[in-house]
Parts: C-alpha cells; sequence; structure tokens
C-alpha cells in the first residue's frame, strides 16, 4: 500500500510508487477499460466542475479522445471574460475608493465563479496559474488590477507558458506583490526573481545559485513607475540596472523580457520537467507516474515551443489518464466539492448564493485571489482536517436547503436522471450514490446502508409490495436524506 | 426564487415566525449514517466541558439514571390484535373474521382484555408488575397519511406543519449552547427512523442518529465508523483510507459510546433480528453507563394492509421476545427498574378487515409501556368503543398521545413543568397517573425563556434581536461556522426590555455574507444559535 506524504516545508514531493502504468497512447476502450459514464464523468471532474446526466451521457455518443478533444476545443475558444466597467480605473477616478472598491473586488470574485461553472478547461487552468503565479489581493486591493491579473491568467491559461510567464513578470498585481515595483537599479528586491526560479519555472534550488537571483533581479529592474492605486506601473529606463549580467553562466545586459528568453534556453529541460509534474499532480493524481512519462510529456512541451495545449490533449487523451488508478486518486478543493456537487445536481445557482459558497470556500482554506502565501494552495491532502470536512458537509447543507426551498422536484428529478429504475429503491440508491462518488464503493455493505437510509420514512411494506415508485411525494426528502448521506461519505471529497 | 427572509419582518408576525423555522429547520437536517447533528465538533469548541444549566443539573441530581426507550412501531400497528378485546370478543371478531384471534388463545391481562399468544414473552412482565397499557391514544381529527401523522406524533402539533419535535425543543432548551459545546455525551440516540422529526430543534437534531443498528455496533465496537485499514490498493486506496481516518476523528461520540460498550456485555439472549440488535445494543450502552436518557429504536412492518396474521404476529413476537430479553439485560446490571421503554406508532388501525384479510390506516390505538419503574402493571384510560367510530370507521381515542408525553417528561424524566409546557406548545396536557413520580429536589423554575433571541436578516443586514426579562450583562460573541471566534459584538448591562444589535455594524472585522454562529454568554449560561449574513 503506498504511503503518501506531503511536507508543505519542504515543498518537494515525495515520489512514491504510482500503480499507472499505462501509457501516453491514446485510450482505446476495451471491455476490460469501457467508456462508461464512471469515466465520461472523471474527465469533466478534471476538466472543469462535473456536467449533468444529459451531456454525460451525450459524452459516450462520441469517442473518448473525440469527447476530450471537443472539451479542450471549446475550453480554449471561449472569449475571455468581458471587462467590469472599473476595469482599469484608477483610485483617483473613484469618488470613493474605499467605499467602492471592496463590492467590485467580491463582484469579480463571483463572476469568476461563473466562469469556473462555465468555462470548463479554461477556468480550471485559469484557477491552476492563479495558484502558480500567486498574487494576493490584500496586499494590492484594487479592482483594476484584480481584473487585469484574472485577465491575464485567462488569455494564456490555455495559450503559451512562457508568454505567461514573460507578461506576469510586468503584471501590476504581482509587481506590488512581488516587489518588482520597489525593484529598482540601486535598491534591488530579489523577492520577484528568487520566486520566478523557485516557485514559477524550475522548482526549489534547481539548477541555479544565489547568485544568478542577484543578478537576475538587476535584469528585472525599471518597472517602477507607478502613479496610482489601480493604475498601470510602466517601465522606467532610469530605473533600470542597464548594465551587463552573469545569469546561468552567460554574460549579457538582460532585460526582463531577454531574461526570460535566457531562462528558457539554458533551463528548458528544467522546466518542461517541473511544470509536467505540477500539471500532472493537479489534473491525474497526487502520486507521480514513472519518470519516462514525465519525460515524454516534458518533450511535447519543449517541442512545442511551451504551448500547453499539446500536452494537455496528450495526456487527456492518454490510456494513463483513463486509467482505472487515475479515477478517484485526488482529493476535491473546496470549490470543486461544491461547484461540482451543484452543476451534477443540476440545480440553479445565483450570484448572491454564489457569494455565500466563495464565503464557505474561503472558510475552507480556498479564498479565490488570495492564497495563503506565494506557494500557494498546497492541494489534496492540504484541504482535509476534521474541521474542514465538516465544513464542507455544512456548505453542501446551504446548498441543498437553498434549492430545497427553490423546488423540491429537483430533487426527485435527481433520482430520475440517475436511475432507469422507477421503483427498487436499492438499484436507485446504488445508482445514486455511483453517480456522485469516482468509482463503485469498495465496502459493499455500504450500498445496504445507502437504500436504508434512501428508504427514509416509507414504511418497508410499500417497498415490498412495489407500491413505492419516484412519484411518491415522500421521495424529494428521501433522495434530501440520501444526499446528505452521499456527501458524508469520505469517497465523495475524492475526484 | 423565493427569498425567506428579505425585507422588514415584524419579529413577532407569524410569517416571520414562519421563516425563522423554515431556514433554522433546514440549517442542520438530520444527519444520517453515523454523524447526528451534534455529533462533530466544531474548530475550538471544547467537548468536554460544557456548561451546565441550572436544568441539566437539575436533572442529573434527580433522575440519575432513568432512562427513556422510544419503540416506534413503523406503519400503524394494530392495536386491536394487541391488546385484545374479550368483553367485547363478539363484536371484534365479527368485524373481522379472518384475522380476529380466539379468545381461547388469549392470556388474561384483565377479564376485559387478553395478551396474543405471539407475544407470551410479556405475560412474566405483566405478572411481575413491568408492564401497563394505556388505551385508545390518538389525536383529534386523526390524520391517515404515514408521514403526516407520524409528523404529528413527533412533533406534538396537530394543527400546524411544525419543524421541530418534542424531545427536540426539550433539549434545545436544555443545551442552549449546544451548536458551540455540545454536551460530552449525545442527548438522545436514535435508530432508524431517519427522517423523523422527534428530536429535531430549530438549531440542529438532537439525536446521535444511524439508520441501522449494525451502524451503531459497528461504531461502538470499533470506535470508528470508517473502517481506516481495509481499503483498495493504489492512489485511490490511499486517499480513502486518509479520508476515511479524518472522517472518524469528526464523530465526537464515537470514543463516549465505544467506552460505555466495552464496559458492558451482553447478559441475555436475544433474537437475531432488528429489533432484537436494537434492544440488545441499547442495553449495553445503558449498562456501560453512557448517561444518553433518550433511546428511539424502530421496528417496521406494522402497515399490515394484507394478510395480516402473519406479518403482525411476527413482528409482535420479535418484539416481545426482544423487550423480555431487554429487561433480563438490564436485569442483571440492576437498573431493570430505571429504564422505561414505551411503544408508539403514527396510528392504530381499521377495526374492520379488508377484503385482503387485512387491515386500512385507523386511529386510536394502545401505547405499551414497560419496566419496573411502572410499579405494578395496569390499564390507563378507557378503551374505545368498536361501535361508535369517528366518519373514517375508526375507533375514536380516549386519551391524547400528548398527555403520555407529557407525564413522561414531567414524572419519568423529572423535567419541570415549565420546560415540559414549552416543549409541548403550550398544549397544558394532562398528567396520568402511570404509576411514577419524581422526588421534587427543589429544581429551580427559571426555565432559559427569560431571554429570547434570534436574528432577523433585513437586506443585507443581520440583526441580533433579543429581549430580556431581567437587568442583565450580556457577553456576545460572533464565530463563523467552524466554531472559530471573530469578534465580541457587546460586553455590557442591558435594561430589562427589547434590544436589537447590528451585527455587521458591531464588530470591528469586516463580515462577508455567509454562515455564523453568535453565542451570548450571561450569568453562567450560554446560547448560541445559527445565523445568515446575506
Amino acid at each position: 500500500m503506498c504511503i503518501f506524504t506531503v511536507s508543505q516545508k519542504l515543498r518537494v514531493m515525495v515520489v512514491l510508487n504510482s500503480c499507472n502504468t499505462a501509457t501516453l497512447a491514446p485510450y482505446v476502450p476495451t471491455a476490460a477499460k469501457p467508456w462508461n459514464l464512471d469515466r465520461s464523468r472523471h474527465v469533466m471532474r478534471r476538466l472543469g466542475y462535473g456536467l449533468d446526466i444529459v451531456q454525460e451521457t451525450a459524452a459516450l455518443a462520441q469517442n473518448p479522445t473525440v469527447f476530450v478533444e471537443s472539451v479542450i476545443h471549446d475550453s480554449f475558444n471561449y472569449m475571455n471574460t468581458p471587462p467590469p466597467a472599473w476595469a482599469t480605473m484608477a483610485r483617483a477616478t473613484y469618488a470613493d475608493f474605499n467605499a467602492e472598491r471592496f463590492p467590485q473586488i467580491l463582484a469579480w470574485t463571483v463572476q469568476s465563479y461563473n466562469d469556473a461553472i462555465n468555462l470548463k478547461l479554461r477556468s480550471k487552468m485559469t484557477l491552476f496559474w492563479h495558484n502558480h503565479f500567486v498574487t494576493r489581493i490584500q496586499d494590492y486591493d484594487a479592482p483594476s488590477w484584480q481584473y487585469q491579473y484574472y485577465n491575464l491568467l485567462q488569455t494564456h491559461a490555455l495559450g503559451n507558458f512562457k508568454t505567461l510567464t514573460k507578461e506576469m513578470g510586468k503584471n501590476e498585481a504581482m509587481l506590488v506583490f512581488l516587489n518588482g515595483f520597489q525593484n529598482r537599479r540601486n535598491n534591488p528586491n530579489q523577492n520577484y526573481a528568487r520566486e520566478l526560479f523557485e516557485l514559477f519555472t524550475l522548482g526549489e534550488n534547481n539548477n541555479y545559485t544565489q547568485t544568478d537571483i542577484t543578478e537576475a533581479a538587476r535584469a528585472l529592474t525599471g518597472y517602477n513607475n507607478g502613479t496610482d492605486v489601480g493604475a498601470p506601473i510602466t517601465f522606467n529606463p532610469s530605473s533600470f540596472d542597464n548594465n551587463a549580467k552573469t545569469i546561468f553562466g552567460v554574460t549579457a545586459n538582460f532585460n526582463h523580457d531577454t531574461l526570460i528568453d535566457h531562462l528558457f534556453t539554458a533551463r528548458a529541460t528544467e522546466i518542461a520537467d517541473f511544470i509536467v509534474k505540477k500539471i500532472y499532480k493537479a489534473f491525474v493524481s497526487p502520486e507521480l507516474p514513472a519518470q519516462a512519462l514525465i519525460d515524454t510529456l516534458a518533450m511535447t512541451f519543449r517541442n512545442a515551443n511551451w504551448e500547453l495545449a499539446p500536452v494537455l490533449r496528450q495526456l487527456f487523451k492518454s490510456e494513463h489518464f483513463f486509467d482505472q488508478a487515475a479515477i478517484g486518486s485526488c482529493i476535491k478543493d473546496p470549490m470543486e466539492c461544491m461547484l461540482t456537487f451543484i452543476k451534477e445536481s443540476n440545480f440553479p445557482i445565483t450570484d448572491s448564493q454564489l457569494q455565500i459558497i466563495h464565503f464557505y470556500c474561503t472558510n475552507l482554506g480556498q479564498a479565490y485571489y488570495d492564497p495563503v502565501d506565494v506557494a500557494g494552495w498546497q492541494g489534496d491532502r492540504a484541504w482535509i482536517n476534521s474541521s474542514t470536512i465538516t465544513g464542507r458537509w455544512q456548505g453542501l447543507e446551504y446548498i441543498m436547503w437553498v434549492t430545497w426551498n427553490l423546488n423540491q422536484e429537483l430533487y426527485r428529478d435527481i433520482a430520475l436522471d440517475s436511475s432507469v429504475s422507477t421503483d427498487d429503491v436499492a438499484i436507485i440508491a446504488r445508482d445514486i450514490v455511483d453517480r456522485f462518488v469516482p468509482k463503485s464503493l469498495h465496502t459493499t455493505t455500504d450500498y445496504a446502508l445507502a437504500t436504508q437510509v434512501f428508504k427514509g420514512d416509507v414504511p418497508q411494506n410499500y417497498f415490498d409490495t412495489n407500491q413505492w415508485n419516484l412519484q411518491w411525494n415522500s421521495v424529494p426528502f428521501q433522495v434530501v436524506l440520501l444526499l446528505q448521506h452521499i456527501f458524508r461519505m469520505p469517497e465523495f471529497q475524492l475526484k | 426564487m423565493r427569498d425567506t427572509y428579505k425585507n422588514n419582518q415584524d419579529p413577532d408576525s407569524h410569517e416571520h415566525h414562519e421563516e425563522h423555522e423554515a431556514w433554522s429547520r433546514r440549517t442542520f437536517l438530520q444527519a444520517l449514517g453515523i454523524a447526528g447533528a451534534g455529533s462533530f465538533a466544531l474548530a475550538g469548541s471544547q467537548i468536554s466541558s460544557a456548561m451546565a444549566s441550572p436544568i441539566t443539573a437539575a436533572l442529573a441530581a434527580s433522575t440519575n439514571d432513568r432512562v427513556l426507550v422510544l419503540i416506534r412501531l413503523k406503519g400503524g400497528n394494530d392495536g386491536l390484535n394487541t391488546i385484545v378485546p374479550i368483553n367485547d370478543h363478539a363484536l371484534y371478531a365479527s368485524r373481522r373474521p379472518s384475522i380476529a384471534l380466539p379468545v381461547t388463545s388469549l392470556y388474561n391481562l384483565s377479564p376485559n382484555h387478553g395478551l396474543p399468544s405471539f407475544m407470551s414473552s410479556l405475560q412474566s412482565r405483566w405478572g411481575n408488575g413491568q408492564m401497563k397499557v394505556v388505551h385508545g391514544v390518538g389525536y383529534q381529527n386523526q390524520n391517515l397519511s404515514h408521514f403526516r401523522s407520524s409528523d404529528i406524533w413527533a412533533t406534538a402539533d396537530a394543527v400546524n406543519a411544525e419543524d421541530t419535535g418534542w424531545m427536540g425543543r426539550f433539549f434545545e432548551n436544555e443545551f442552549p449552547n449546544f451548536i458551540l459545546a455540545p454536551p460530552p455525551v449525545p442527548p438522545a440516540i436514535q435508530i432508524g427512523s431517519l427522517g423523523n422529526l422527534a428530536f429535531e430543534g430549530n438549531q440542529t437534531n438532537y439525536a446521535f442518529s444511524v439508520a441501522d443498528p449494525q451502524q451503531l455496533y459497528n461504531l461502538a465496537r470499533n470506535g470508528w465508523q470508517h473502517d481506516p485499514v481495509n481499503v483498495p490498493p493504489c492512489t485511490y486506496g490511499s486517499q480513502l483510507g486518509f479520508l476515511r481516518t479524518t472522517t472518524n476523528t469528526t464523530f465526537a461520540y464515537a470514543g463516549v459510546i465505544n467506552t460505555a460498550y466495552q464496559a458492558s456485555s451482553t447478559q441475555a439472549a436475544y433474537g437475531n433480528h432488528s429489533i432484537a440488535d436494537q434492544l440488545a445494543i441499547v442495553a449495553r450502552l445503558i449498562k456501560g453507563q453512557l448517561g444518553t436518557k433518550v433511546f428511539m429504536v424502530s421496528l417496521d412492518g406494522f402497515d399490515t394492509h394484507a394478510n395480516q396474521a402473519n406479518t403482525h404476529a411476527n413482528r409482535m413476537q420479535q418484539l416481545a421476545t426482544s423487550i423480555d430479553a431487554f429487561y433480563t439485560d438490564l436485569a442483571a446490571y440492576g437498573n431493570q427498574d430505571e429504564v422505561l421503554c414505551m411503544t408508539i406508532s403514527e396510528f392504530g388501525r381499521t377495526v374492520d378487515e379488508n377484503g385482503s384479510s387485512g387491515t386500512d390506516h385507523g386511529a386510536a390505538a394502545p401505547i405499551m409501556l414497560f419496566g419496573g419503574g411502572l410499579n405494578g402493571n395496569g390499564f390507563i384510560g378507557t378503551h374505545p368503543s368498536l361501535s361508535n367510530l369517528d366518519a373514517n370507521g375508526n375507533m375514536i381515542h380516549t386519551t391524547d398521545f400528548r398527555d403520555v408525553y407529557s407525564t413522561v417528561m414531567k414524572d419519568w424524566l423529572c423535567i419541570p413543568a415549565a420546560t415540559v409546557n414549552q416543549a409541548m406548545l403550550n398544549g397544558n396536557y394532562n398528567t396520568l397517573n402511570l404509576g411514577f413520580n419524581c422526588t421534587t429536589l427543589g429544581v429551580p423554575t427559571t426555565a432559559a425563556s427569560d431571554l429570547t433571541h434570534f436574528v432577523i436578516n433585513r437586506n443585507e443586514d443581520a440583526i441580533l434581536h433579543f429581549t430580556t426579562d431581567a437587568g442583565r450583562k450580556l457577553d456576545i460573541r460572533i464565530f463563523n461556522f467552524l466554531g472559530q471566534e471573530i469578534g465580541q459584538l457587546a460586553n455590557e448591562y442591558y435594561m430589562p426590555g427589547v434590544h436589537d444589535i447590528n451585527i455587521k455594524n458591531g464588530l470591528k472585522t469586516r463580515l462577508a455574507a455567509g454562515s455564523y454562529i453568535y453565542r451570548i454568554q450571561t450569568q453562567g449560561q450560554q446560547y448560541s444559535s445559527q445565523f445568515m449574513i446575506m
């Protein structure tokens, strides 16, 4: 049995024995590895926040790699989220900046939640890069910068990683957060240079020296021209260190852009390996596969000149991704826990409810725009303790309650959608359970227990005589009882 | 969408009350599986040292070891074939010829009523003065729906769609700070009857609930619910093991239940079926000194619309043998006089049999009580007439079920009358003579109700609205939904009367829309409640 450990201090994942020995060859369904609902759900729980049953079933009509391609294609082609009215407003243009900015920031956060629900892999990758090129809004607190940072991530989310890196170093939120704004010729600030290597491209202590950091900081100087909170920060040649720097053994008068070019040339192997592993752990499994598989993806990444889509295509269409060992191997983050539940239950959701879900996620450790520190959310098991687990249940209960108050029939619909049976209580219970957990329950007696729960307060004889069916008035609340039981299952926290 | 709590609301209006109730009821739906409401500890709350209210202390002092076990007969028990008329036997038999029990097969409990042969295990209980029967229990305007009538029996409200239960209201009063500081043992344990409202309060459900006895048995025996070791291989299994282990730690009561279970043993021969399993484990927890005072167990199968004879006999035999074993089990420990069992069912059944050798939903039916604490055997009340029936052809009740509830709360559990009345929605029910009473120990009559408190949501504001009958100093704090303190809202003296505090304005920290808890601390007592900011 694999023992999984994560050390936040080390920031180096312990590489363990992954059972997933499948290759990157495109997935071809077989009897042993069928293209079924478990797998279409697996795809959409990783590449998005789930689908309703109609869409999941429709996916099965397609070849799985064609389906994955369509998801990636759609995600790639979504228009950027339109800018809000305040997208470029600086503090001075506000009547009352302090009173107005927090509602705007909150509104844009709610918009980000809406995007999460709608933009599939595009929104997942936006969040992935937010957790990679971390900024914390409490340090910059300007609605225009928040939008611009998000827009940058969204623009390149499925695009070119090198371009994203280049643009990110000049992004206002990042310049403020990692002190690029204060990094000037006579007063260099190493913060961004360090994180550029340690967190954003190479990984801790991965083939760079302290001198490389110091010299890189000099190359990154000059972005110090800021006029106001929320206003653009531009390059000022007079504060740029206009002299030669020696980085990775090469001496030249590097500036921001040429530094990035040099970095990606001199350290291509390390960068590809580092980023591919990060993507793998976020989207496939916390346990890394054989290095050879990583190497193949890394080569795809380099050969594509840092375009992300080819890597994602190769990975998400593969036998490896569809392997049984990959299904259910990742712990949902708080947003996935709630948003996937909403989408898969086909519940409507309003903006004010999303705001409250954001409140829950924040208290569960995932505050969009405000990760805990520059290293980002560590994810997976770091999300889970006895307090956050019960907090997740409370957030899910909130969703259940607003939906119950809205329309109880939505609960009956879940049962009708999940099962072909309309009157076999055990089969229906099993189908509803299986709809929400990543694979069949390991302890099979758990299905009998779920059936007991689903029966609720309906006397047994109505099941024995086949009188009970899904049209009974008792059914919506029976589904409520069962759903509450399901989301308290440990399995429910896995995707 | 119908927002249930926007706009100004007169806090005393029925509409507000309804909205308040609607929100609160669904704040914590009855938890299932092994999770009973309050069974998980919020971050930062101390399970071990809840500040005891005077009522809790009095309860502990005066009743010490008394326990109530509610035995729910699910489906509507046919009372006429349970306590059979002997005096009216001819009429009885003529109305249900194919299922009537022959008078010669009965054991005479009295000249007028007999016990069926399939309940023979209870003969000695009657004989030893450990069994009583309350005749004709029901309520006015009998509702014939399983769900509605079960709700009526659970909520003690036959008119309104009440969301809280008789026991839920009592526990809510007893544990006003339950969310932040639940008691060290579950107030109640419920096996089966999921969705039943008996233990439902406004804040939470006060029973630790399981769907079936096997679940409770596993928890009691192992101290955990989810097997942390038996997991599949590979990453999924490793993750599952981790999640199971963490989930297990959330069940605050796993430890005490396990301890009580291990501290005792089964000292009687039970059958191999559900009600036997349930009573066996209840006996073990009682003997193991768990401290939980109220249990509910469930036996299904009483909705005997067709071919009643065998089903009903089978069920009642299971019940009878299990109750007999239960008291034998308790007697081995010595506390058989301190445990009272009481059967309840949502209704009785029709006097007449139907065309399928069964009976349909009826009205009045007997409640059976068991235990040495009854101090004798006997009948309470009058058996309903078999000929003077209601408009549906059902027996008319002669005892309101709430009289039985009230009496049990007052004279068995020794809950102060004012608290009982509050729990019973001020119905002022009668006290019956069931054979037991409480020694009065100067239980203080100041209930927790001289401080009423709730939050009104007005647009985006949350107003803490409270009324205090006496002047008092209040320490009011706000917590997040995980039980972590956010800030102090007030710490000052309030004159008698009505007060409003705007929570968002009163706290120095900005509060985002979401779910929170307030706690009022005053004169050694704590009251907490969940609320939302919209």
